[in-house]
């Protein structure tokens, strides 16, 4: 991906969190660009800084107990750690919208849906009533809610899940933002209704021409929408790729693991690989790889020093020295 | 009978159970509906095997397993554990029957007190065993042995775990008492990924070595694909399609099963967005005349919306809930 032409690009973002009076590294020096109208998807377990990362670029991470310690986030040449609480206002929202997991937290329980999609308008923009309804009315449509003039005077709990995140793409789309970052959009609605809202970012995606960074666990959504991939453990990038690349030609230990632990029916008695251990905790920086103390294929060094980026071609690129070594160039 | 297992081969089976929950409102509290959360359901689990209970949230599914252990009462139908009719068995009848059926959750640390430490929380089973106290600790490192956890762990609490050692203290829980059945309501939903593998390992590992059956529950197509050998769809109440976990994977019949299953995002690059179903989970409290899937169904006939559909033999142990197959 070239990098000028990167609408978003976040260079060694580090965030750590201030607990009990030791530090929890959140981040430690992600990097991660996304293009004009890409389907970015960072993936990676609990706890390895995925939604600290998008948060961070939200302005959203709460100072204390948060600090972002070092790294830059360029969005259309900005450098969005440097803008005041008012330069930032103009761009969350407007410019940058996001969708969380749950949508039932993000929502007002006491407003009906109407009212808050009109404020997410009436924060940036200025519009005579009758104008704010017939845009309300578009977007409720446009994200797919049937009789939307029935639906405005809804309160949140009377929509179902599925219904209730598609008002919540509505709100990130007000604005229309050029990037929309989704935490984990999907995770809390059954598969049929995942399949609903996954089909609906994409073709609001094409339509609108937006660009989407798109963060979950799920390694087939990811499989199904993404265009390139980051991988993240423990804070770090460990790999990064188009998805095809790193889908079938995983070139990292962590990402080959993550793979081999999907249960499915093509594998069917025999046991699941998976990765032994656990997910670390966040208090202390090992100095060297920090998958080390789970990975099959560790040596001595990985201990000691933290792997650089190893190319694999195309931009595909993996932390791991070890199976560059043994694999590159056969 | 809905398949041709002999009775000493079925460890439990369930025949037309159902369980409404009233609905109150009103000045009085008076009922005014009936939430239909499980509708005239059979299954039937083999010994040493796994029936896989999938469907999604709302369904019933969790319901039917508090149904098979008695911790709720069913209102109407039959439970019958090792050829042995329990569903209108007292409570003091029922002891030394709950001993044998065990169930683990999704979220472990609901079902562990804060307050105890494993080794103690795993000797209360063992008490109830009835084992004497000097081999207790034995068989607590044994137990901790068993899912992988180490000798350590007896002396240590809760809250001292991750999420899937927290899962496996529940799996030793469940198993100090020796049980034939286990009952796993959605187990690894709520682990990362590398974790879920180590557990859905350690559960077909037990199952070998223990010769238990399970009944798993799971909104995960994928898992139950890998784990299960027969399954049941559950939709509004209801068992939609029931069969061997080749039968609804290979050849699924009913238009929900199809439905279900193309909606489960392929992991392979390249293959597209999932076709989503159209339409919501309609509410249990009204659930629509005739056929419950109706209102969804792609290939939905006058005759779905007016007359209530039964589960009949497509093929061998295959049944299916629809008329048009």
């Amino acid at each position: 991906m070239d990098e000028t032409s990167a609408l978003l690009n976040v260079e060694g973002l580090t965030v750590w969190f201030q607990a009990d009076g030791e530090r929890s590294w959140a981040v430690n020096g992600a990097s991660f660009s996304v293009g004009r109208g890409e389907t970015v998807c960072i993936v990676g377990e609990s706890g390895c800084g995925k939604t600290v990362s998008a948060l961070s670029i939200m302005g959203l991470v709460k100072s204390p107990p948060g600090r972002i310690a070092a790294g830059k986030i360029m969005f259309e040449g900005k450098n969005l750690l440097s803008l005041t609480d008012e330069e930032m206002q103009q761009i969350r929202g407007r410019r940058i919208a996001m969708v969380f997991q749950e949508p039932l937290t993000s929502l007002n329980p006491v407003f009906t849906i109407g009212d808050q999609i009109a404020e997410a308008i009436t924060v940036h923009e200025k519009l005579t009533p009758g104008a704010l309804r017939k845009k309300v009315l578009e977007l409720l449509w446009a994200v797919g809610i049937p009789s939307p003039d029935e639906r405005l005077g809804s309160y949140p709990h009377q929509l179902s899940g599925g219904q209730r995140q598609r008002v919540m793409v509505a709100m990130a789309l007000a604005c229309e933002p050029d990037l929309i970052i989704a935490d984990e959009p999907t995770t809390a609605l059954d598969v049929t209704i995942q399949a609903q809202i996954l089909n609906l970012l994409k073709s609001i995606k094409e339509n609108r021409k937006l660009s989407l960074l798109y963060i979950t666990h799920d390694l087939g959504v990811v499989a199904s929408i993404a265009d390139r991939i980051y991988v993240m453990y423990a804070g770090c990038v460990v790999e990064q790729g188009d998805v095809g690349d790193v889908f079938l030609e995983p070139r990292h230990p962590y990402t080959r693991g993550l793979l081999a632990s999907l249960p499915d029916r093509a594998r069917r008695g025999k046991p699941l690989v998976g990765i032994p251990g656990y997910v670390p905790g966040r208090f202390g920086r090992p100095s060297g790889c920090p998958f080390e103390p789970r990975c099959s294929e560790a040596e001595k060094e990985c201990h000691i020093e933290f792997p650089q980026f190893l190319d694999w071609g195309k931009g595909h690129v993996a932390r791991c020295p070890v199976v560059y070594s043994r694999e590159k160039g056969r | 009978m809905m398949t041709s297992e002999t009775d000493q081969d079925v460890l439990l089976r369930v025949e037309a159970i159902k369980k409404y929950f009233p609905v109150r409102g009103g000045f009085f509290q008076r009922i005014k509906g009936y939430i239909k959360a499980v509708d005239g359901v059979n299954l039937e689990i083999v010994k040493g095997k796994t029936l896989g209970l999938v469907g999604e949230s709302g369904c019933g599914k969790s319901t039917v397993a508090r149904l098979v252990l008695k911790l709720l009462e069913a209102d109407s139908g039959r439970i019958i554990y090792n050829q042995k009719e329990i569903t209108k068995l007292t409570e003091r009848e029922m002891r030394p029957i709950r001993r044998e059926m065990q169930i683990i959750f999704q979220d472990p640390v609901g079902s562990l007190n804060p307050r105890m430490t494993v080794g103690s929380a795993l000797k209360e089973g063992l008490m109830l065993l009835g084992l004497e106290k000097k081999n207790r600790s034995e068989r607590v490192a044994q137990l901790l042995y068993l899912v992988g956890l180490p000798e350590e762990a007896s002396r240590m609490y809760p809250h001292e775990f991750s999420g899937g050692q927290r899962q496996r203290i529940g799996i030793a829980r469940a198993l100090s008492v020796e049980p034939s059945l286990l009952v796993c309501d959605e187990p690894i939903s709520a682990l990362d990924v590398s974790i879920q593998a180590q557990i859905i390992n350690l559960l077909k590992d037990l199952q070998e070595r223990l010769s238990l059956s399970y009944l798993f529950i799971s909104h995960d197509l994928n898992v139950v694909g890998y784990l299960c050998d027969r399954c049941a769809v559950m939709y509004l109440g209801q068992v939609m399609e029931y069969g061997s976990t080749d039968n609804i994977f290979e050849t699924p019949m009913h238009p929900y099963t199809k439905a279900l299953l193309a909606s489960v995002p392929a992991r392979e690059p390249g293959k597209g967005l999932p076709p989503p179903l159209e339409g919501d989970v309609p509410s249990p409290l009204n659930p629509p005349p005739g056929c419950r899937f109706q209102g969804r169904c792609p290939i939905v006939e006058d005759r779905c919306r007016r007359e209530e559909v039964h589960l009949h033999a497509h093929d061998e142990g295959h049944l299916v809930r629809c008329w048009k197959v």
